[in-house]
This record gives structure tokens, C-alpha cells and sequence, in this order.
């Protein structure tokens, strides 16, 4: 799933990388809104949402926004309260259309610790040296 | 060092030496695995006979021949497999019996003859009292070791062969165990008059059953021996429920009261707890690894890539860098070094790294991209840089040193505050499930009457 929610986010013009490493974890997928130079981090997982809010939790030290993306299934058992309440993102992607669904919008992180985000945009550098992602499709 | 709790240190890999000797002044005693024994003899020598002068035991590991022989084997590149060339030279050592069976065959209880039974024995303490005796000592301190007349070459106890007992094999190993250690003492009288300690090597849901506990205690009790030395498999202090620790305690209780001391081989805080005075004495040490080392399973389990962890004072716990900076961060302890230090740690480590400017804690979590195929995928995790695991193992030690130090110094109702504090404060954070090993502490303490 990781790879089409990918090539879905290049399509709507973030440049997108993917196993990015930070600390002691590595991020499915980082988007850089070119425009705003945000930076958002994303897990995505099949079926253990919990384990991926766990997982971006960390990620807040570096990014502007994080987010959990899911298969579209049933969005009735999405985890939308737990997303709001958290300040994640929740993701829906449909596999059938294709097609990326923001059905909670993270919020803006204000605060980073720096040598996280320096990590975090040294390993960006380095996965655009080793086309590990950019803009192109 | 303290009166009250003798603090072991184990020696892991090579490169580990050099902090052993560093810390020298924090731990009483070392510990050696004999497959690293036999594996580096000439390098544990050096080691024992340097400046330190240490008092050291080996582990004769001969629990490592029951089990399946896959898991003292190497697969080689070619496909064969190979004895490990450490347990290989355990095997000569330990005698025919396992001279014949590693690699090949496990040695079950029947193999256990009178006969056997006493070369085994035999076997194994004489690797233990001359495998280093047989070695050069560290030069520089020959002299030094003659004029004082010191034999750093002999062990501080000896360690009797010892298999693994579960709830169901214990009935078989029991006697055998017995049989080892009576022919172990025997061996120590004539060869050389030392301390025999016996290794209880058992399994965690043996401390459920207090039956069985009593029984073996019991049993244990009643051997000629100078202490018991206690490894139970995959213990980890922080994970195990309450009823895991209560078993521990029961055990314990029962050696105390038959005045036999107890050293946990792996143990971490609630263990130096378990040593205090205000908690009954009831372990006379606990012995630790280089950071990692606080709990063991029985037959290894693989290695995996190393995490660079953060020994989280306060909460007694290593955890990954990442959880770590985001809950010193989320409290504002990352804001400078004066608040980093007062409200996380102070110890040298931290001071020599920080240097006043709370940024540089990162240098705990720096790593390297490492990639890597896991369940038919790529997986890339950053890899801890060699400065970055010898900051956390330093850190790691200074905080050993002081909780050896301030439990025994501290009163039994401070020690508990200070958990049941600890406990509420992190809640918020990490989440009831993230402290309750710390309640479950209290809990279980609270149970124990240091009069009885």
C-alpha cells in the first residue's frame, strides 16, 4: 500500500520519500509540500492503526504534521476520534479508485526539537542522493 | 561498592574491557561466561590481573549441552554446520561425556551416571580454577600482584555444573543437579579449598507454583554450598507481572531462611531493592551486563541490530532514543542543561556530553542508515554509531553505580515514594501501561516484612 499512497501524493505535487530514517525508528513515507516546506510524516499500515499512532508519536519531534493512512475498508471502524484527539492525520486510501482521502487533517506542529529536524532533513538529502524519492514519477 | 549488596559486573564481548576497567571502582565483582572464557583465556587474564585486582567467578554454562545441539552450532557458508569453536573447547575441558555429546546429542538425565557425574564435576571446576592460572598476567602488574602476594588467577567461588529445570523437567533434574554439586564440592576439597556456589537456573513460570518453589529451595537448601547464584530465564524485572515477582520472593524468603545468600546473575533496580536491608536482605548481589545484560533467556535467541537506548534514570528502564527525546522534549527538560540535568540525570556521562547545552543529547541517538531485508521487505533503521552506544553504556554504568549506592542508603519508605512518584508523574506520558512495572514494584515490596 505504502507504494501507491507514494506515487498517489506525487500525483498531488509533494515531493515524497520513502523509509526515511529517524532515530531509532524509520518513517514510511515523508511528504515536503514544495510550496510551504512543510514537512509531513506517514505510516501506513493494513490493519494496526494503534501501532502506526504509536509510531508517528515520535515523529512530531522532527515534522510539521503527522498522519496514519489506512485501506479504505469500512470508515465507519476508522479511528477518527483518536486521530482529532491527537492531533494525527487519518488517510483513507481506496485501492479500487486509486485515489488518497483525507478524512481528518493533522495539526500543525509548532514546535520541533531542532537536532531532530536537522536528522530528518539530512536523511531527506540522503535519500534524494540514493533516489530513494523526489517529485518525479 | 556497598555493605549490603555486592555488585557484579559481566563481562560480554571484548570490547566491553575497557569500561570494566574504567568503572573498576563501581562493581565488587566479575563475572565471566566460560565460553568466553575459553574462547579469549589469555584476554580475561589480562583483564583480572590489571590494576583493579577483582575478584571474578565463570559461569560454566553446561545447561548450554541440554538443550537441542542447533543452538551451540554454526551454520557455515557453505551449508555444513560447525561446533562453536568456544563450546568446542568447553567440551574437552568438561570431560567424555560431553566430549561426545556436543554437537551430536543433548544430555538428558540418564546420561547422569555416578561416574559421569563426578568427571563432569571434576571437568568443571578445573576449567574454572586453572583455565586462568594457566594464562600470562597483565605485565605491567606482575610485580605489583608478587609483592602483595595476591592470586588474582583464582576464582572467587566456584560454580558447581548446573542443567535448566522447567516445571515439567524439574523432577528430573532435580536430583542430578544435587548429585553435580556434592561431586563439585568434592572436587574443590581436593584441589583447592575455594567457596562452591550452585546455580539455580530455572524457568519463569516456576515461580508461579509454589509448590515446586518450596520443594526446590527446600531441596537446594540442604547442599553443601556458600551461596546460590539465581538466573530465571527471560526474567525482565520491567515486564514481569506481579505474580511473577511474588514467586521471586517466595524463593528468596525460603533461602533467607535458611541462611543461604543469594546472587541474582541478571537483575536490574527491583533486584538492588531486593538486596536493601529496609526489603529483608534477601539477595546478597545482583549482578548486571554492559547496558543490555539485566535479564537473559536460557538458549540465546538472535541477535537483531542493536537500538541505541537511554537508560531513563527515574524510571529504572532503557528505551529507545526516539521515546526518550520526545518525553524529555514534551516536558521541557530539553530546554537547557541546567534543567536537563537537574530533572533527567547529572551523571558524567551526561555532564562530559551535554557540555551545559541540552541539544547535544542527541549525540545519545546518533546513528546511521542501516538496510536491511525483513520479512521479504526492505527495512532501513539508523544503526547506532560506536560513540553513540559508549555514551549510552556509559551513562548506563554511572546510573548502576549510584542506585547500587542510594538504595542501600535510603530509607524503605523513600525508596517506595520515590517509585509510587515516578509512577504518577510519567502516567500523563507514557500511559498507565509505561510505569506499571513501577507499581507493581511497590506492590510487591510493600509485601515484604524485612523482620521476618
Amino acid at each position: 500500500m505504502a507504494a501507491k499512497v507514494r506515487d498517489a501524493l506525487l500525483r498531488d505535487g509533494y515531493s515524497v520519500y520513502s523509509e526515511v530514517p529517524l532515530m531509532s525508528q524509520c518513517i514510511d513515507i515523508v511528504a515536503v509540500d514544495e510550496n510551504s516546506d512543510r514537512v509531513l510524516a506517514i505510516e501506513c499500515k493494513l490493519r494496526d492503526w494503534r501501532r502506526a499512532l504509536t509510531q508517528v508519536t515520535s515523529h512530531r519531534l522532527a515534522c510539521d504534521e503527522v498522519a496514519i493512512c489506512l485501506p479504505l475498508v469500512d470508515k465507519r471502524s476508522a479511528p477518527l476520534d483518536q486521530c482529532q484527539q491527537s492531533g494525527v492525520g487519518l488517510l483513507l486510501y481506496d485501492d479500487e479508485a486509486d485515489s488518497l482521502t483525507v478524512v481528518v487533517e493533522p495539526t500543525l506542529i509548532d514546535q520541533q526539537w531542532q537536532p531532530a529536524r536537522s536528522w530528518l532533513l539530512a536523511a531527506i538529502a540522503a535519500c534524494q542522493h540514493k533516489g530513494r524519492g523526489g517529485s518525479e514519477i | 561498592m556497598t555493605d549490603s549488596c555486592t555488585h557484579l559486573a559481566r563481562f560480554g564481548m571484548p570490547t566491553e574491557s575497557r569500561f570494566l576497567t574504567e568503572f573498576r571502582d563501581s562493581y565488587d565483582w566479575l563475572v565471566f561466561n566460560a565460553n568466553s572464557l575459553a574462547h579469549m583465556p589469555g584476554a580475561i587474564a589480562r583483564l583480572v590481573s590489571d590494576r583493579s585486582v577483582k575478584p571474578y567467578i565463570v559461569d560454566p554454562q553446561t545447561h548450554a549441552f541440554q538443550h537441542d545441539p542447533i543452538h551451540v552450532m554454526n551454520h557455515n557458508d557453505d551449508g555444513t554446520w560447525s561446533l562453536k569453536r568456544s563450546i568446542a573447547r568447553l567440551a574437552d575441558a568438561y570431560g567424555p561425556l560431553i566430549q561426545s555429546k556436543a554437537g551430536k546429542h543433548a544430555v538428558v538425565p540418564s546420561d547422569l551416571s555416578p561416574d559421569v557425574i563426578e568427571n563432569l564435576a571434576r571437568g568443571v571446576v578445573e576449567f574454572q580454577l586453572h583455565t586462568v592460572r594457566n594464562q600470562e598476567v597483565c605485565e605491567e602488574n606482575r610485580d605489583y600482584l608478587e609483592w602483595m602476594k595476591l592470586d588474582v588467577t583464582k576464582p572467587r567461588a566456584v560454580i558447581a555444573p548446573y542443567f535448566y529445570m522447567d516445571a515439567r523437567t524439574y523432577g528430573l533434574w532435580l536430583d542430578p543437579n544435587m548429585r553435580l554439586a556434592a561431586a563439585a564440592r568434592a572436587a574443590v576439597r581436593e584441589l583447592e579449598g575455594t567457596d562452591l556456589y550452585l546455580e539455580l537456573v530455572i524457568d519463569r513460570d516456576i515461580l508461579l507454583d509454589e509448590g515446586v518453589l518450596r520443594e526446590i529451595a527446600s531441596v537446594y537448601s540442604e547442599a553443601d554450598c556458600d551461596g546460590i547464584l539465581l538466573w530465571v530465564d527471560a526474567l525482565s524485572e520491567q515486564k514481569a507481572p506481579g505474580g511473577v515477582l511474588t514467586g521471586l520472593l517466595t524463593l528468596l524468603r525460603e533461602f533467607r531462611s535458611n541462611d543461604l545468600p543469594v546472587m541474582n546473575l541478571y537483575g536490574g533496580y527491583f533486584s538492588i531493592l531486593l538486596s536493601c536491608a529496609s526489603f529483608g536482605s534477601l539477595l546478597s548481589g545482583v549482578c548486571h551486563g554492559m547496558e543490555y545484560g539485566e535479564d537473559r533467556s536460557v538458549v540465546p535467541v538472535g541477535g537483531g541490530i542493536p537500538m541505541a537506548k537511554f537508560y531513563l534514570p527515574s524510571l529504572h528502564q532503557r528505551l529507545r532514543f526516539g521515546d526518550v527525546a520526545r518525553l524529555l522534549f514534551n516536558r521541557g527538560w530539553l530546554r537547557d542543561g541546567e534543567t536537563f540535568h537537574r530533572e533527567v540525570c547529572s551523571c558524567q556521562a551526561c555532564r562530559d556530553t551535554l557540555r551545559g547545552d541540552a541539544s547535544r543529547f542527541s549525540l545519545f541517538g546518533e546513528g546511521k542508515p542501516v538496510t536491511f531485508m525483513r520479512g521479504g521487505s526492505t527495512v532501513t533503521l539508523n544503526y547506532p554509531l560506536t560513540e553513540t552506544k559508549e555514551r549510552c553504556l556509559r551513562h548506563y554504568l554511572w546510573r548502576k553505580e549510584d542506585e547500587y549506592q542510594s538504595a542501600a542508603s535510603k530509607s524503605r519508605d523513600d525508596l517506595l515514594d520515590e517509585l509510587e512518584t515516578t509512577a504518577t508523574e510519567f502516567e500523563s506520558d507514557l500511559g498507565v501501561e509505561g510505569v506499571s512495572h513501577l507499581r507493581t514494584w511497590v506492590r510487591v515490596l510493600r509485601e515484604v516484612d524485612p523482620a521476618r
